[in-house]
């Protein structure tokens, strides 16, 4: 289009579709050159057009007012006036263009777009106040706006927009931004809404319905119907005068007025003589009956009524009062929708109610809501706000409305800024839901606005956690435990282990030094093979009653991890363990939140095999002998807080022990090191284990007397534990768990059945899911394993074969260490098997080790490993 | 020798933008309500204290930073070595967290030793030429590898540094935490003057390569101008 057709376009009258068409076009194109502004253009826009509004308030009030036949000039001054002002100072620093916040550390940004056009209807009752206010928030948010004017007030409001829209374009703002329909009608008055990109309407509930059901997304604000509700303890002077000086603003115009005062009986008739000395005046029943057949035609509000002074209305329902009347109160019972005086009059007339108590006074307020209309909108409670904040609590409870405003005149404290200063001034005062609406606020910029959040993708926060004492070397722990009476004071010590190593004296070294330091302590040794709730629940009773302040847990997995559980419920007796066992997704996310450990008795954990890592590791399991429920809990507060590891307690391991732990160690350093969670401080304790097992474990189980080979798996087992600790496990372990719960496997035999299948299920560069972790960002387990490989001495031509010789030498250890290789091998009946298939995988899919596995598995993807793993081939 | 010991921080939290985070357990965990930071003058002027008390103000906490007479019941070292060593030596039994702006650079023996948190965030940290912590990370695991408490566990972590390090491919958040890693090895690793034991042999067999070949390796990124 070219500049003379704009400009034509733009100074056209629009009276018709054709011509609405046109502005459309109009605006539209000075709203996409508006949308390139700075946030400095934009605030200087704004600025000039708050300041020619201001300027214009008292012509603009009066055009008002003569236009309309309705309110107060000096009032409508002061609403001009104050949609000008307060709305500029309350937004004038507000960001509203481009990148309006930003974190930097959490890699969050938001970034402000306009909307675009703004179809803005605008009603009889502000029609120069709230065409400012909304030619100013377009002004603020880059939006176009088109106006359309109430019939009735259709001058005034045009001039207020065409006085905004000079200043602006004055400014810089592009010609033509707002626009408006010269002649409205409902035909129009409907395009714009449907043409606009959203529509912001101020108006009757039929105005509101229109905009909603336009098909355009709309900000529609409804009817109020506030009540003011008067306690006891209210201030009635201040209360009585803060009602008439709202009720009197603009003739009772503004949409949160009060409608109904509800007050309790003890101060009922002290407001109702305090009225009066203020100038209102109570109808006798005559009178109210007029006046209800005058407000009301065929339940609808009486236009003739709106924003007129008492001494007009009352001739208009054949009554006289005089002159100086400020409001006609009409007291009434009924709280129906029958009742004239429940609804909103938009007028200087006031319904009254008698509470019975402030309990009534509530109940009242509520069905005036409820039958009468207001739902949404706003309420008013008068009251001693200092003594009584439990009523007022009870209040704001109670009352469906946006809106709850405490000793405060409720029009203009409804529009915010006046009586509260963090209360965003507006002329458009959502109602949410209870509404009709989608806004419950009063609207602002941020209604106007599409925010855009820019995520960039961050790593979670990691973290390297061990005891904080780990003491090793042969013989080292009468040695280490020294420090139990040197350096930290202990006087009680709680021992417990199994019987079988309590038979053989392993926990003799143990008590002779506490012995010598002058410890006293109590030797538990009834620790099973995986060990039940009911044990642990003993070994915690006899804790209560010989009260340790430390705790030494002596064995395998099963003796520490007892330990663990019996040092929890010892500390922590009302524990759930359903809830301590609850899956999770991030272990410092879950909702669970572990009790503080620690503060009776201090955790050590000896370990007398080489494997299970439990002494330095977060991890204990527990069964429920009654319906043989395995709880696994996993929490940083259960890591021991310090650990021994010393060789001699391992030199008579039995030869299947040695070589399932130790492979079992083997394992665990693996998963770590292809788990998602894994780091450089992880992978370097893994990759040490791993070079360590391959090379002393055939000798620690062949020959059980080499002390080299005995304390490097020793270490190895620690150290692996460590790696796991942090970087957790993966689906191998998922899949060992429920195979040696289900068949009575030793764990370290059914992890190493499992291991080499699980690694070449996870090497595959095109997983059909992979795993869901920030930092894991492509299937590069291949990658890590060959890592693993070549520092434990494997070589090969290319990545698959180094690979496939890594899980050749993986193979051959087992062999070495006597394992068999399958699970048929081991004496599973293939029919009992395969009967349990379909849950054993479906188990082990929700076991806790698999959410950090590099490949996310299908639960059909473990049925078939577990397959492969009991035959031995791919079935 | 009848024992020997693995000494860590008991929490070390690291990536990049995890101090808001890590901190959040300060009123979590620790449940602290006054934190006395302590930091170098060069870091009262500079601007990069504003993550560390912009996170405690957040969190609602009151702070001072460095006034000795301050009540707190926690305090955080936060800046370059010294003053971290003056942060683990005042912190007594309160707890003591220590934030490295010079994570790959100089160390805080003392503050690897007492703290109860070690928390590394890149965000946080001054930038140091590559080249700087290559050359600190050789020095570093090399002097790691001899002591009176080396063991697997110290080897493993100074390997692992080294591993990074030789590796061509190596991003600078990973020699972050190979200088972290070797400095941790060497802290516990060093835990007495004479150094009684020596470990070159064993990292030279981990890492695949012969003592000579470590050696020039390790020579060559501690002279080496990094590009």
């Amino acid at each position: 289009m070219s500049e003379a057709k704009k400009k034509a376009a733009a100074s056209a009258i629009v009276d018709s579709v054709e011509s609405l068409d046109a502005l459309f076009v109009t605006v539209r194109a000075a709203q996409q050159q508006y949308a390139s502004f700075t946030q400095e253009q934009v605030d200087a826009i704004f600025r000039a057009a708050a300041l020619a509004a201001n300027h214009a308030r008292i012509p603009l009030a009066k055009m008002a007012v003569e236009e309309t036949g309705m309110g107060v000039v000096e009032d409508k001054v002061i609403k001009n006036n104050y949609a000008a002002e307060h709305i500029y100072n309350h937004y004038k620093n507000t960001k509203t263009c481009g990148v309006i916040e930003e974190d930097k550390e959490f890699g969050i940004m938001k970034i402000a777009e306009p909307i675009g056009i703004i179809a803005a209807v605008i009603p009889t009752t502000n029609p120069t106040s709230t065409a400012i206010f909304k030619c100013l928030m377009a002004l603020k948010t880059r939006n176009g706006i088109i106006i359309s004017p109430h019939p009735r007030a259709k001058a005034s409001t045009i001039e207020a927009a065409r006085i905004v829209k000079e200043a602006a374009e004055k400014a810089g703002a592009p010609a033509g931004l707002i626009g408006w329909i010269d002649v409205p009608s409902l035909e129009l008055t409907n395009t714009v809404m449907k043409e606009a990109d959203i529509i912001l309407a101020t108006g009757g509930p039929g105005m509101v319905k229109s905009a909603y059901s336009s098909g355009t997304p709309a900000i529609g604000v409804g009817a109020g119907n506030a009540a003011a509700v008067i306690d006891s303890s209210a201030d009635i002077v201040n209360a009585v005068s803060s009602i008439i000086l709202s009720k009197t603003f603009d003739n009772g115009m503004i949409c949160a007025t009060e409608q109904t005062i509800i007050a309790c009986k003890d101060v009922y008739d002290a407001v109702k003589a305090e009225l009066i000395k203020r100038g209102c005046y109570f109808l006798n029943d005559e009178e109210k009956d007029k006046l209800r057949k005058t407000m009301l035609i065929n339940g609808a509000l009486n236009a003739k009524i709106v924003g007129q002074r008492p001494c007009i209305i009352a001739k208009l329902a054949g009554f006289e009062v005089p002159e100086d009347v400020k409001v006609i109160i009409g007291e009434a019972e009924s709280t129906g929708v029958e009742e004239a005086f429940a609804h909103e009059k938009l007028t200087t007339i006031l319904g009254m109610y008698k509470a019975e108590n402030f309990e009534d006074a509530m109940d009242k307020a509520e069905q005036l809501l409820v039958n009468a209309g207001g739902l949404g909108h706003t309420s008013s409670l008068w009251i001693d706000n200092v003594k009584e904040r439990a009523k007022i609590d009870a209040f704001a409870e109670r009352m469906k409305t946006c809106r709850i405003l405490v000793n405060t005149p409720s029009s203009l404290g409804g529009i915010g800024d006046l009586y509260n200063f963090k209360f965003p001034p507006s002329m458009t005062l959502g109602c949410g839901s209870w509404g009709g609406n989608s806004v419950s606020e009063n609207v602002g910029v941020k209604h106007l606005l599409n925010v855009k959040t820019v995520a960039e993708r961050r790593e979670n926060m990691l973290w390297f956690r061990t005891p904080e004492k780990v003491y090793f070397k042969k013989g080292c722990l009468p040695v280490a435990l020294d420090e139990l009476k040197n350096v930290m004071n202990k006087k009680r010590c709680f021992v417990v282990t199994d019987s079988f190593l309590y038979k053989n004296g392993f926990t003799k070294v143990i008590t002779d030094k506490l012995t010598e330091m002058g410890i006293a302590y109590t030797v538990f040794s009834d620790v099973e093979p995986d060990p039940t709730l009911r044990s642990a629940q003993l070994g915690a009773e006899a804790m209560r009653k010989f009260e340790p302040d430390c705790i030494i847990a002596l064995g395998g997995g099963s003796a520490m991890d007892a330990g663990k559980i019996m040092w929890v419920l010892y500390e922590h007796p009302e524990a759930d363990f359903l809830d301590m066992a609850m899956r999770f997704i991030d272990i410092r996310k879950r909702v669970y939140t572990f009790p503080k450990m620690g503060e009776k008795a201090y955790f050590i954990a000896i370990p007398t095999s080489s494997g299970t890592g439990s002494e330095v590791t977060p991890f204990a399991v527990i069964t429920d002998q009654e319906t043989g429920t395995k709880y696994p809990l996993a929490d940083y507060e259960l890591l021991p807080d310090m650990a021994i590891v010393d060789t001699d307690l391992m030199m008579s391991a039995p030869k299947g022990l040695t070589s399932a732990s130790g492979y079992d160690a083997m394992v665990h350093a693996l998963e770590a090191y292809a788990s998602v969670m894994a780091t450089d401080y992880t992978d370097g304790l893994a990759i040490r284990a791993m070079q360590l097992i391959f090379r002393y474990l055939p000798t620690a189980y062949e020959d059980g007397t080499n002390v080299k080979a005995r304390e490097k798996m020793a270490t190895a087992s620690t150290m692996a534990g460590m790696a796991f600790a942090n970087a957790f496990l993966g689906v191998c372990h998922s899949m060992a768990h429920k195979l040696g719960a289900y068949h009575h496997l030793p764990h370290g035999v059914a992890n190493a059945l499992l291991l080499t299948i699980v690694m070449r299920f996870n090497a595959c560069e095109k997983p059909r899911k992979m795993g869901v972790f920030s930092q894991y960002q492509y299937p590069h387990t291949l990658e890590r394993y060959v890592e693993c490989a070549e520092a434990c001495g494997v070589t090969g031509k290319d990545d698959q074969e180094i690979f496939e010789n890594f899980l050749q030498k993986l193979e051959d250890l087992k062999a070495a260490v006597g394992i068999k290789k399958t699970i048929k091998d081991y004496g599973i009946d293939e029919k009992v098997f395969l009967e349990k298939l379909d849950q054993m995988s479906e188990d082990a899919f929700d076991d806790q080790c698999t959410g950090a596995n590099p490949r996310y598995p299908l639960i059909s993807e473990i049925k078939e490993m577990y397959l492969e793993a009991y035959y031995g081939e791919k079935k | 020798m009848s024992m020997q010991s693995f000494r860590m921080p008991e929490k070390l939290y690291f990536k990049q933008g995890c101090l808001p985070v890590a901190l959040q357990e300060l009123v979590d965990v620790y449940q602290v309500q006054r934190v006395l930071i302590l930091t170098d003058e060069v870091m009262l002027h500079n601007g990069r204290l504003a993550p560390l008390t912009g996170a405690l103000y957040d969190m609602g906490l009151d702070y001072a930073v460095n006034s000795e007479s301050f009540a707190a019941d926690c305090v955080i070292g936060f800046g370059f070595a010294q003053a971290l060593d003056r942060a683990a030596a005042f912190a007594g039994d309160k707890p003591f967290i220590a934030v490295p702006v010079s994570a790959g650079g100089q160390m805080s023996i003392p503050a690897w030793r007492k703290a109860d948190m070690f928390i590394l965030d890149e965000d946080v940290c001054v930038p140091i030429p590559a080249g700087e912590i290559c050359s600190h990370i050789a020095q570093t695991a090399r002097a790691s590898l001899a002591g009176a408490n080396v063991s697997d566990y110290t080897l493993a972590l100074s390997v692992q540094a080294l591993r990074i390090l030789f590796d061509k491919a190596h991003t600078t958040s990973a020699l972050l935490h190979a200088a972290a890693m070797a400095q941790l090895a060497y802290t516990t690793a060093r835990s007495d003057e004479v150094p009684t034991d020596n470990l070159f042999e064993d990292a030279a067999e981990a890492l695949g390569m012969s003592v000579t070949e470590l050696e020039n390796q390790i020579n060559s990124a501690v002279t080496a101008q990094h590009t």
